[in-house]
Order: structure tokens, then sequence, then C-alpha cells
């Protein structure tokens, strides 16, 4: 005997709910904010927010998304990280890194030596402008400070605000 | 039922071996060129190569591990112009300051009741040239950049290397 399914009338509706949640879901993972978000290009050069990456690894990612030379903006922290993790693909893609912060001699020990520049700045304003000084056409500068937002901002949308409101400061003096 | 039982010696094999590792990558990383590296003497005076100095906190660094008078070598990039952090480390050791690059007013005003002489070269070879003059039997002549490379020299290892081949020279 051949069996047949049927999808009751109220079942049916609940699938479609389910779907229409998870089409939601994935419409807002997409909507991300503060993940590698180009803020504006000055010069040819590109500024990138990347306030999200709250960790070495997501700014791991966030380097493999990026073909072109990295000038590396990151943020110090008093917690300890495991910077040899990315040693690897600094070497291969980022020329500069510019720390933002002064507690920045655990970075400065295991990434120094895979990098030519390597700069220690009082707040993020200099930061940003030391990264501007060093990156020359084509390069990205990517601000993935790959630690929580703790102690100077509320969260990782104040931090990436912060960011975004230096980037338009300097396409005023531009 | 499954269980993962790992003898505990097969355990401690296992992470012997990634610290090994993990030490010998360290080690690799902790080694870097160009850094507090001597180069040459002449007379009496001792030549230290320390490009890969990139910004003030490397120089002060290096500035605190010397022991000698020091004729301290930088150059000057236009961004990076306030050295005002290195003032108290520099009163009480730095003899004379000679630079290259961009002319630099502030560094000037920062320095000029610190140290003897402050100077503006204009190539590497006088730099090197004007300093060994200036300096006596028993000095330094350390050459900290405290500056990011890319702009004269395109990187810290050609920037070292041409200080090298012109403390060679003389």
């Amino acid at each position: 005997m051949k069996k047949t399914f049927t999808i009751h009338k109220g079942k049916k509706s609940q699938v479609d709910d389910f779907i229409h949640a998870r089409r939601r879901m994935l419409e807002e993972l997409n909507q991300v904010q503060h993940r590698l978000e180009e803020v504006d290009e000055i010069r040819s050069v590109t500024y990138v927010n990347d306030s999200s990456a709250t960790s070495v690894l997501g700014t791991i990612d966030s380097m493999r998304c990026i073909p072109d030379p990295v000038v590396w903006i990151c943020c110090s922290t008093p917690y300890d990280r495991d910077f040899i993790l990315m040693s690897s693909i600094v070497r291969h893609k980022v020329k500069a890194i510019i720390m933002c912060g002064k507690e920045a001699h655990d970075v400065r020990s295991v990434l120094e030596g895979s990098v030519d520049d390597f700069v220690i700045t009082e707040n993020l304003k200099k930061s940003v402008e030391a990264a501007s000084a060093l990156a020359i056409a084509g390069d990205v500068v990517l601000f993935s400070p790959s630690c929580a937002p703790g102690r100077f901002y509320k969260d990782v949308a104040e931090r990436g605000e912060d960011f975004r409101a230096i980037v338009a400061q300097l396409r005023n003096q531009d | 039922m499954y269980t993962t039982k790992l003898d505990p010696a097969e355990i401690s094999a296992l992470t012997d071996r990634l610290l090994i590792a993990r030490s010998n990558n360290l080690k690799k990383i902790l080694e870097i060129e160009h850094r507090l590296e001597t180069v040459g003497e002449k007379e009496g005076v001792e030549f230290l190569n320390d490009s890969k100095a990139t910004d003030s906190t490397a120089t002060m660094y290096s500035l605190t591990c010397m022991d000698k008078p020091v004729i301290w070598l930088l150059s000057c990039v236009v961004g990076f112009e306030d050295f005002s952090d290195l003032k108290a480390v520099a009163s009480d050791k730095v003899k004379a300051i000679f630079y290259l690059g961009e002319t630099n007013d502030l560094l000037v005003e920062d320095f000029v009741n610190e140290v003897d002489v402050v100077q503006q070269c204009s190539s590497m070879e006088e730099l090197v040239q004007e300093a060994f003059n200036y300096s006596r039997e028993g000095e330094t002549i350390l050459f900290s950049p405290a500056t990011p490379s890319s702009d004269i020299f395109g990187n810290y290892r050609r920037r070292g290397e041409e200080f090298r081949k012109c403390v060679g020279n003389l």
C-alpha cells in the first residue's frame, strides 16, 4: 500500500514560520556591523573597521580576507594573548603594526621580527595618523583590535564609531 | 561505552613535543637582526646598529642599555616628529644628536638643553662621518632611528645595511 504524507495545514504554517525565521537570521548575519567594514578611501588607501574582532582568531580571519598589504592597528589589553598564532600570516600580509596603548611589550617581543615597522602610540587618534603616514597607495589600514572593548569603550559599536569619526576627521584634513 | 583513555606517559610525550616546538618557534622569533648589533670599532669608538628600533619605546630601551657616553644618530620622518618621551633618558646618556631626513624643529627645541649638539645631515655617509669626527675614545655611536623605515629606505634591513656599509667605508 502506498503511503502518502501530507502536511497538515496547521503544521505547514509552522514549517513556514521556521523557514522565515531562518531566513531572517541569515539576513541579520549579513548585516553584522563593525566587521570588515570599508569606512573610507583616502589617497587610494582603504580604511577598514573591524572593531568586532575581539580576539586574535578574529583578526586572523579578517586578514585572510584582505589580499592587499595591511597596516594593522591593534589595541593593547592587560590580558594575555597568544600572538604566536598569527606570526606567519603577519609575516606574509602585514607591513606595519601600530599598537594603540602602552601595554604592548608582549606583542613587541613576539611579532616585531615579522614586520618592517612597529610603532607604539598612546591613543587611537595618533594610531590612525601614524597608519596614514605609513600606508602608501594600494594599502589597507585595518583596525582590528584583537581584544575586548574593555576599559575605554562601552561596546564594540562604540569603538567602531570612534574609529569612523577619526577617519572622517582625516578625510576633512585631506 | 566508548572512553578515550590515554596513557599518562603518552600524554606527557605529546605535550613535551608541543612545548619543544613552541620554544623553538619563540627562539626563532626572538632572533632579530639589526637590533643593538655591533658593526665596527675604530679608534676606540664603537658603532652600534639598532635599525630595528622603529619607534621611540624601542630606542628608549636601547638607550637605557648603554653604559658609555652615546652619540645618537636618528632619522626624522614626517608624522613622527615627537621624541619628548626620550628626553629624560637622553639627558644623562646622550652627548650629541645627529639626524637624517626632514628638518625637525621640535627635536631641536626638546633636546637643545639636554645635549651639546643637535645637527642635521643630508646623507648616511655624512651622518656617520660627522658623528665619528665628533666622537672621542671610549664613546659609542648608536644608530637607533626611532622612526619607521619605509619612507627613505624601504625597510629596516636596508636601512641597517646602509649604515653598516658607511661604517665599513670609514
